[in-house]
C-alpha cells in the first residue's frame, strides 16, 4: 500500500514536471533552445562587374573566405590560436583574446562565449585549404569559413580615375564604383538554420530564407584599346615634361561618349591605402583652369553665328599692341589686318578681343554658357565642378577683351573637350557619357544610356567655317603644325594659359593644351591633351610645342586602332576631301 | 465447485489478446518506419549539404580561375610581359591579311551587300 502511494506520488511529480516543461514554460525553453541552436546565416550577393565597351573586365570579384569562429564550440582555445596565427598573419595573443570573447545575455548573470567572431576577412582559398587540413588533423572545432570577395582591378593604374575603388565593406568610394553603386551592389540574402550540438547544420530544419540578389554589370563607353594608347602617351609625356598634372580625353563627338580618359598622376586601386590623396583626383572634372586660346573657338563661333562677321572679314589687329580700358593687350607676333579665319589660325588675342567687343558683354556671356561653360556637364562620375563664368554685371572694364581669349573663365578639361565636340558634330552640345548600359546577371539590358543632346549651340554652317579655320591651325601656317597626323586632316586649337599665383597675379607658369578632332571631314573622335606646368624651356612651353605632338601621336595610333582610312595626303595641301569619304563604317 | 468456477473466469481470451498484439505490432512497425523516415530525412539533408558545398566549391574555383585569367590577360600585365620580353608582337604577313572593299566606295557597295574578299592589295 505504502509502495503504491509512493509510486503514485513520484509519477504525479514527474507528470507535473513534464507538463511544466512542455506546456507552462514551453515558450521560455523554446526561446532558449532557439537562441542556442538557431542562427541566421547571411548569404552574400556578388557585386556587379565593370566592363569596357567590348566587355573587357575592368573591375571584378575574386572569391575569398571570411574566417569566423564560434566561441561556444571551441574547446582548445590556445591550440587553435597557435595554429591560426601564422596562417592568418595575426599575433597569437590578439587571436586568443578574440577567441575567448564573451557576452552577457539579456536577463542573465553569467557571461557566455560569443558565437560569431570574425577573425579575418578576405583570406585566399589556398590559405583556407591549409587551415582546414590543420583543423582536421588536430581535431579542432569551432571554426567556419564564409564566402567573401575581394574587388580586383585587373588593369591596375589604367583607367583608375574612371573605375574608382571600393572600401573594405565593398561600398563604392570613387569613380563609377561610387556613382553606379546602386546598380553594382547586390542585396545579401539570409537563411535561418538549426545546428546540432557539434555545430553542424540540421538541413531538415531550415527556416525562413531569402535568396541573394547579385549586383548588375555596368558596361562603359570606354574602349580599352584607345585607353591604352592614351595612357602610354600620357605616361611618356609625364616622364619627359614632369608636369604637375597631365590629362588626355578622347570623346566621340556625335554621341558624347567618352572613349578614353586619363589623368596623371594616377594610382593603383588594388593598393588604395598607399596612394596619395592628390593622385586620386579625377582632375578632368574636379579641377578648373583658364582654358586660354582654346576658348577662342567659342568667341569666333558666336561672332559668326550672330552674323557680325564672315570668315573672310578683315579685322585690324593693331600691329600687336592694343590698349583698352587702361590695359594693353599683346599678340605673340604683330599683325596688321587678319581675316576672322586667320585670327584662329594665328591665335590673335587682339583679333578675338575685337570680336568680343563686337558681340558685347551679354551676347558673349550667353554663348559662353550655351557652349556649356559654367555648368556641370552631367557626366556619371563624382566630384564634377561647374567651373566659373561670371555674369556680365560682375565683369571688370577689361573683361570683354579677356573673356574672348579664355581668361577670367574657369573651365574643366571636360568642358573644353565637350565644347570642341559641339564644333565637330555640327553645333550640337552633347552630354558626355561614360556609361553605355547596365546589364543584369542574365545578360538583359536593364538600363541603356542613350546620347543626350543638351542644346543646339550654333548652326552647321558656322561649325564648317570654324572647322576650316581649325584645319589651318594644324598646318604650317597655324600654331599647331606638330599636331598633324599623316594621311588625315586634323582640326584643332592650341592653348597656352598663364597661371595666376596666390597673390592674384600672373606667374611664369603655364597650362598648355591642344584640343582637336579628326578626321576633320567626318570626325571619329575629339581629343584633348593638357599639361600643367610642363618642365621645359620658357620659349618652348606652348600648347603647339608640348601638347600638340602628344595629340599627334595619340591620333596616329588611334586612327590605326580604329582602322580609319586616310582621307588626305597632306594637311597642308588642297581642299578638304569630299564629305562622303567616311573613314570607318 | 466455486473454486472451479473462479478459475474458469480467469481464462485468457485469445481473440482480444491477439487483437491487441496486432495493434501493438502495427504501432511498433509504424514507429520504426517513422524513425527510418526521420533517418532518411537527415541523411538526405546531409547529402544536400554536401552537394551544396561541392557546388559552392566548384563555383568558387571557377571564379578564382576566371579572376586569374582576367588578371593575366589584362592589358597592364600583357604590356609588362611584353616589356620584359616574355612575349613579343609578331608582324602579320601580307598573305595572312584579308581585305574587304570598304562599304560605299564600290559601284554597288551599299551596306548589307556581299563584298569581294581578297588577300591581295588593290591597285591604287
Amino acid at each position: 500500500m505504502v509502495v503504491c502511494f509512493l509510486l503514485v506520488c513520484a509519477f504525479t511529480v514527474f507528470s507535473w514536471r513534464l507538463v511544466d516543461l512542455q506546456v507552462v514554460r514551453n515558450a521560455e525553453y523554446l526561446a532558449k533552445a532557439m537562441e542556442k541552436n538557431v542562427v541566421c546565416v547571411p548569404i552574400h550577393s556578388k557585386r556587379g562587374v565593370i566592363q569596357d565597351v567590348h566587355g573587357e573586365p575592368l573591375a571584378q570579384n575574386e572569391p575569398m573566405k571570411m574566417v569566423v569562429a564560434d566561441g561556444s564550440l571551441i574547446q582548445k582555445h590556445e591550440e587553435l590560436a597557435q595554429v591560426l596565427a601564422p596562417l592568418l598573419g595575426l599575433p597569437v595573443n590578439g587571436l586568443l583574446e578574440k577567441l575567448k570573447s564573451t557576452r552577457l545575455p539579456k536577463g542573465e548573470s553569467v557571461r557566455v562565449p560569443l558565437r560569431y567572431i570574425v577573425l579575418k576577412k578576405k583570406v585566399p582559398e589556398s590559405v583556407v585549404a591549409e587551415i582546414t587540413s590543420q583543423l582536421v588533423a588536430r581535431k579542432l572545432k569551432g571554426l567556419r569559413f564564409e564566402p567573401d570577395t575581394e574587388r580586383v582591378y585587373p588593369n591596375g593604374r589604367m583607367l583608375c580615375h574612371v573605375v574608382g575603388y571600393v572600401n573594405s565593406e565593398g561600398v563604392g568610394m570613387d569613380g563609377v564604383e561610387r556613382t553606379l553603386d546602386r546598380f553594382l551592389a547586390g542585396r545579401d540574402g539570409f537563411r535561418y538554420i538549426e545546428r546540432d550540438r557539434t555545430g553542424r547544420e540540421l538541413v531538415p530544419y531550415r527556416g525562413h530564407e531569402r535568396a541573394p540578389l547579385d549586383g548588375q554589370n555596368v558596361r562603359l563607353t570606354i574602349d580599352m584599346g584607345l585607353q591604352q594608347i592614351v595612357e602610354s602617351e600620357l605616361e611618356a609625356a609625364a616622364r619627359h615634361f614632369k608636369p604637375k598634372m597631365a590629362i588626355a580625353i578622347l570623346m566621340r563627338p556625335q554621341t558624347g561618349e567618352i572613349l578614353a580618359l586619363s589623368n596623371w598622376p594616377n594610382y593603383d586601386p588594388n593598393q588604395i591605402e598607399g596612394s596619395p590623396e592628390a593622385a586620386r583626383r579625377n582632375r578632368a572634372l574636379t579641377d578648373m583652369v583658364e582654358p586660354g586660346s582654346t576658348f577662342k573657338i567659342v568667341t569666333t563661333a558666336a561672332a559668326l553665328q550672330q552674323r557680325l562677321v564672315s570668315p573672310a572679314t578683315m579685322i585690324y589687329c593693331e600691329g600687336g599692341r592694343f590698349s583698352y580700358g587702361g590695359q594693353v593687350l599683346h599678340d605673340h607676333h604683330p599683325y596688321a589686318d587678319l581675316s576672322v579665319e586667320d585670327i584662329l589660325v594665328k591665335s590673335s588675342n587682339i583679333g578675338v578681343a575685337k570680336l568680343g567687343l563686337q558681340l558685347g558683354d551679354q551676347t558673349l556671356y550667353e554663348y559662353v554658357r550655351r557652349f556649356g561653360f559654367g555648368e556641370r556637364t552631367g557626366l556619371n562620375l563624382p566630384g564634377e565642378i561647374p567651373g566659373v563664368v561670371h555674369p556680365p554685371h560682375r565683369w571688370s572694364k577689361v573683361s570683354i577683351t579677356h573673356v574672348p581669349m579664355g581668361h577670367e573663365v574657369g573651365a574643366t578639361p571636360l568642358q573644353v573637350v565637350t565644347a570642341m565636340a559641339a564644333i565637330a558634330n555640327g553645333g550640337r552640345l552633347m552630354m558626355p557619357q561614360i556609361v553605355r548600359e547596365v546589364v543584369d546577371s542574365h545578360g538583359t539590358v536593364t538600363q541603356a544610356f542613350e546620347p543626350v543632346e543638351v542644346r543646339r549651340v550654333v548652326s552647321p554652317q558656322v561649325t564648317e567655317a570654324v572647322r576650316d579655320a581649325l584645319v589651318q591651325v594644324v598646318s604650317k601656317r597655324g600654331t599647331a603644325a606638330l599636331a598633324k597626323v599623316s594621311g588625315f586632316r586634323v582640326a584643332g586649337k592650341t592653348g597656352t594659359a598663364q597661371k595666376i599665383g596666390a597673390n592674384g597675379k600672373y606667374e611664369h607658369k603655364y597650362v598648355v593644351s591642344f584640343v582637336g578632332y579628326m578626321p576633320a571631314e567626318q570626325p571619329e573622335f575629339v581629343g584633348l591633351v593638357m599639361l600643367d606646368e610642363a618642365q621645359t624651356a620658357s620659349n618652348q612651353n606652348y600648347g603647339g610645342l608640348v601638347a600638340a605632338p602628344i595629340f599627334s601621336r595619340i591620333g596616329e595610333k588611334a586612327a590605326r586602332y580604329l582602322n580609319l582610312i586616310p582621307t588626305a595626303e597632306d594637311p597642308d595641301l588642297g581642299v578638304l576631301a569630299s564629305r562622303g569619304e567616311k573613314g570607318r563604317d | 465447485m466455486a473454486q472451479n468456477k473462479f478459475r474458469h473466469e480467469n481464462q485468457v481470451k485469445a481473440g482480444p489478446a491477439l487483437w491487441w498484439l496486432l495493434i501493438g505490432g502495427l504501432v511498433g512497425v509504424a514507429a520504426l518506419y517513422y524513425v527510418q523516415l526521420k533517418n532518411n530525412i537527415h541523411a538526405s539533408g546531409a547529402r544536400v549539404k554536401s552537394l551544396e558545398k561541392e557546388l559552392a566549391d566548384l563555383v568558387t574555383q571557377d571564379e578564382v580561375v576566371r579572376a586569374k585569367i582576367a588578371l593575366l590577360s589584362s592589358r597592364a600585365v600583357l604590356q609588362k610581359r611584353l616589356d620584359e620580353g616574355f612575349i613579343r608582337l609578331a608582324p602579320i604577313t601580307d598573305d595572312r591579311l584579308v581585305r574587304l572593299e570598304p562599304a560605299g566606295s564600290g559601284v554597288r557597295g551599299g551596306r548589307g551587300e556581299l563584298r569581294a574578299v581578297s588577300n591581295r592589295e588593290q591597285a591604287p
